[in-house]
């Protein structure tokens, strides 16, 4: 069984059907910054994963089974994420986000926006300076520390097609975390590619802030009083911030200045 | 008539302003209707709410009761407040208000 830490979520796969062994290769390449050791700890969930037809496993839960490999692929990222953001609920606070940190001090930006707003490739292109932490979701925990999630990245291919292919971190030349992460700032992303003034990163009134974090939090209802909670970031977090841009390359060095970067 | 806000799961004052939570829904409140909400932790009646306003605010332009009039109405949109009449037919909401009150 492969086993992948997603957050503080153990998720097995067990790779069943059609060149299963090949299947175990791609998964881990893509997943590698995810692997863990598969003895010891049992995985919080178990997911049947492979090649074939999804009626040659009638009635079973928590399978996940495809014709082709990119489309297992695609299936499978945002499955481990809806079963890790599931068996969270409640005790992490999850953003729908792009996070980032400091490679030395271990400070996570968390870039919050709804698909479309640039996350991946936000990710994609601060990764290479910064520790990449995940390009879907920032798990933070109680004490403002995160979790990592470091899972592939979901690149689209250009329209019409909407698959989205799953990139290693490794191939993309993104770096790993190597230091413990806690959460240095929020801030909601504004992409518009009418924008003609250059990038710009403003604190956001708190109740607004609030009011726009709160879509892209997962399970937030989970919790005893969540809008303390969000106060309680904001406060750590020296307010929520917006970041208006139009190109990730242009608003990178306001992002990295975001956890310390000179 | 006698009206209530209704238990929220979570408030979050700032200023002026307040998020009021209820369920998986959120609320951006201001002005008076923060006033209100604090005020309607428990059942009052029209009247103890007009009161309650005008020694918080002072009697705007005489017309305390329309502005706590709209405000309720706008709180009961939101589904933040119970409202309860005696009147034992179906009311329209504008009917709880003081235009008909005196008729429940």
């Amino acid at each position: 069984m492969i086993v992948l830490q997603a957050m503080e979520t153990r998720v097995g796969l067990v790779v069943v059907g059609a060149r299963s062994s090949d299947v175990v290769g791609i998964i881990e390449e893509a997943w590698r910054w995810c692997l863990v050791d598969a003895v010891g700890e049992a995985p919080d969930v178990v997911l049947t994963v492979g090649i074939g037809v999804e009626s040659d496993f009638p009635d079973e839960p928590g399978v996940v089974v495809r014709q082709t490999v990119p489309d297992l692929m695609a299936a499978l990222t945002p499955r481990v994420t809806i079963e890790a953001i599931n068996a969270q609920a409640g005790h992490l606070l999850m953003l729908h986000a792009c996070g980032l940190a400091h490679p030395e001090t271990g400070a996570v930006v968390a870039l919050v926006g709804r698909s479309g707003m640039g996350k991946t490739t936000l990710a994609g292109v601060l990764g290479k300076t910064m520790a990449y932490v995940s390009d879907e979701t920032v798990g933070i925990r109680s004490d403002f520390t995160v979790a990592p999630f470091p899972k592939p990245l979901s690149l689209k291919r250009p329209a019409p097609d909407m698959t989205k292919d799953q990139k290693s971190p490794l191939s993309l030349k993104l770096q790993a975390a190597a230091v413990p992460l806690w959460l240095g700032s929020v801030v909601l992303l504004r992409r518009d590619s009418s924008l003609s003034t250059p990038p710009r990163i403003d604190t956001v009134p708190l109740l607004q802030g609030v009011m726009e974090l709160t879509p892209e939090i997962s399970h937030l209802p989970q919790f005893d009083l969540p809008l303390q909670i969000l106060n309680a970031l904001a406060s750590r977090v020296d307010g929520i911030k917006q970041l208006s841009y139009r190109e990730a390359s242009s608003a990178a060095p306001l992002v990295r200045e975001l956890v310390g970067f000179s | 008539m006698r009206v209530r806000a209704v238990v929220a799961t979570d408030v979050l004052v700032d200023g002026a302003d307040a998020i009021v939570m209820v369920g998986d829904r959120l609320t951006l409140v201001s002005g008076i209707a923060v006033e209100l909400l604090n005020f309607l932790s428990e059942w009052r009646s029209f009247d103890e709410v007009v009161s309650a306003i005008v020694d918080t605010f002072g009697q705007p332009d005489g017309n305390a009761d329309v502005l706590v009039d709209n405000a309720l109405i706008e709180l009961h949109d939101a589904g933040l407040i119970i409202v309860e009449t005696k009147s034992v037919r179906p009311l329209r909401l504008d009917a709880y208000f003081p235009q008909v009150a005196s008729q429940l």
